[in-house]
């Protein structure tokens, strides 16, 4: 009887054992290759010259072009600050819409659906579309020219004094309805009887917006906040395909992504790899310092994130 | 109608303020929209000189012949639909199926390391590596993976932040279904694919309709590893960066609407469980 119910246990736990097997070989087998390795690969080539050799030639040249005041990587790094400044100050609007439309503002079903077109819509599709309606023959265009009295009417993306402004309006425009999944389901899960039990007690919707509703979500706040900030070297908006990062629009992520793409066909032979990776470490290094920092300010604030 | 009634003035004033804000955002979109049809039924010249005006003769036949001139690289329009529609549903199906049944694992399983997924996908998130494109692509390009459908199996794996998600779904979900089956005399595979997984739809159809609609919109890594299997979106970039001798900016819009619509029409239809489904930290339900 007793050996029965043993060897049962023990047929039980096999099953069980393959189970986890099943489960875990492909997802951990993706990452070590994918994550692990494609990293570890990435920090030795970084220290790798064109000949193959260990060097840091790469970093010594990214400390040189960074030198240079027009060097596209000093003027990508700015630009990247200046995109993520925007990403951070839309955190704001985006917050609210979904606030506004969680409270039912005139016309909130309409926005709930429309609000996600930015996200729909084929960016290629936007992006074209943008970049039609801003060009010389619209009254976008026009208007600037008219406005600065130029004799010309500008070619806005095209021309370095305003193609950032503009890519960075495109950018404002489609980021704010933010991310309505996200928010419209942190405001969804707000019990109910919390608001209902404030009503009774006759407070204002100040006070309910201040005292009720934004302690409750503030942990996803918190959250997406420090996720932001960490993703920092990522910010972009559409600048590849609205300006190809011409006219000293480009950002970090472009300049990664032109630079791989370019170098898809030698990378074999060509260093343009190497030095990808070089660079990508040293915004990582800034990045990780960037992230103990703000962990260390905010550790209080922070205290209950939960995911 | 009681609450109404209720409203301050400031309140008043502020929703008034917010709904016409509203209105002009969304109008602003559904113009974008508007403006890529109306494109599509205009003549490149028209779309160039008059971006704005009504066309003098509405073209809808733009539309079906992007189909034969959407042409890149010796690929026409309905190879390209076939890959696209390939790689992002079978390599959503493989991530969410990978990703799910990680999660149901290192949730509902006690083994050694159970919790070191979770662990490692914060740092993962909190830390991003910048850079290893290189070496991503190094590496898909010694395994075979650039250019082929083999691509999708990139896909399978489970370490991401989607796993946080199906996370927080099983952490809520009740194992007493599970033993009931146990004492019925279900197996591991048998709880999971016959009681567990079918309770998990509603989030597993929210997930991958995102992610589903991340990938057929997606061009930049398409581009980048499948230059030669070129996807529907791949396609209408090539196509625009070839406009200067093309010189067909409305079959480009026509094949931007065309490429939208069944990603419209899954997200209007869909968008109750993508809205409701999905959630990240804070309160709990």
């Amino acid at each position: 009887m007793s050996s029965n119910i043993i060897r049962k246990k023990h047929k039980k736990d096999k099953g069980k054992i393959m189970f986890i097997l099943f489960a875990i070989t492909i997802p951990i087998a993706n990452w070590l290759l994918f994550y692990v390795y494609t990293n570890a690969s990435s920090i030795g080539m970084a220290f790798t010259n064109a000949s193959g050799a260990l060097s840091i030639d790469n970093f010594k040249r990214f400390f040189d072009e960074f030198n240079l005041p027009s060097s596209d990587i000093r003027i990508a790094l700015r630009n990247t600050l200046i995109t993520f400044a925007i990403q951070f100050a839309m955190f704001i609007p985006q917050v609210l819409v979904s606030y506004f439309i969680y409270k039912k503002v005139v016309g909130h079903r309409f926005f709930r659906i429309v609000f996600f077109l930015p996200a729909v819509l084929f960016s290629v599709c936007t992006a074209m579309c943008f970049t039609k309606m801003v060009g010389v023959n619209g009254f976008i265009a026009q208007g600037v020219g008219q406005l600065l009295g130029l004799d010309n009417v500008p070619e806005l993306l095209a021309d370095s004094r305003f193609a950032n402004y503009v890519v960075w309006a495109n950018m404002i425009w489609l980021s704010f309805p933010g991310d309505l999944i996200i928010w419209g389901g942190t405001f969804a899960r707000i019990p109910n009887d919390v608001l209902e039990s404030g009503k009774i007690d006759g407070v204002t919707w100040w006070q309910e917006f201040t005292k009720i509703i934004v302690p409750l979500v503030w942990p996803t706040v918190a959250l997406k906040l420090v996720l932001t900030i960490c993703g920092v070297f990522g910010a972009t908006g559409q600048v590849f395909l609205l300006t190809g990062g011409s006219y000293e629009t480009v950002t970090l992520s472009v300049w990664m992504y032109k630079t791989l793409l370019s170098g898809s066909g030698n990378q074999f032979t060509s260093n343009v790899y190497n030095y990808l990776s070089a660079v990508g470490i040293i915004m990582t290094v800034i990045a990780v310092a960037i992230s103990l920092v703000i962990k260390k300010i905010t550790d209080k604030a922070f205290d209950d994130i939960e995911f | 109608m009681k609450l109404l009634k209720r409203k301050t003035l400031p309140e008043i004033l502020i929703y008034s303020f917010v709904s016409l804000l509203f209105a002009a955002v969304a109008f602003s979109y559904l113009y974008i929209l508007f403006w890529a049809i109306m494109s599509g039924a205009k003549t490149h010249d028209e779309i160039v000189m008059n971006p704005f005006s009504f066309p003098s003769k509405w073209m809808w036949e733009h539309f079906v012949e992007v189909t034969k001139v959407l042409e890149v690289n010796g690929h026409n329009f309905f190879e390209m639909l076939f890959n696209s529609c390939y790689f992002s549903i079978v390599g959503c199906l493989l991530q969410q199926f990978t990703t799910v049944t990680f999660a149901y694992c290192c949730t509902k399983y006690k083994f050694p390391g159970s919790e070191l997924p979770y662990v490692i996908i914060l740092i993962m998130m909190t830390l991003p590596i910048y850079g290893a494109g290189g070496a991503q692509y190094k590496l898909f390009r010694s395994l075979g993976l650039v250019d082929s459908y083999w691509h999708v199996i990139c896909s399978a794996g489970g370490m991401s932040a989607q796993f946080l998600y199906y996370r927080a779904f099983f952490k809520n979900l009740s194992w007493t279904y599970a033993e009931a089956a146990q004492i019925d005399g279900a197996g591991h595979f048998q709880i999971y694919f016959k009681v567990m997984l079918p309770q998990a739809r509603p989030i597993f159809g929210a997930l991958f309709l995102t992610s589903w609609l991340a990938s057929w919109n997606n061009y930049e890594s398409a581009l980048l590893y499948l230059p030669n299997l070129p996807t529907l979106p791949v396609g209408i970039y090539q196509f625009n960066v070839e406009m200067m001798y093309r010189a067909r900016l409305d079959i480009l819009f026509a094949a931007c609407v065309l490429v939208s619509i069944p990603a419209l029409v899954l997200f209007i239809a869909f968008n109750k469980v993508i809205t409701t489904n999905v959630s990240l930290g804070g309160i709990k339900g």
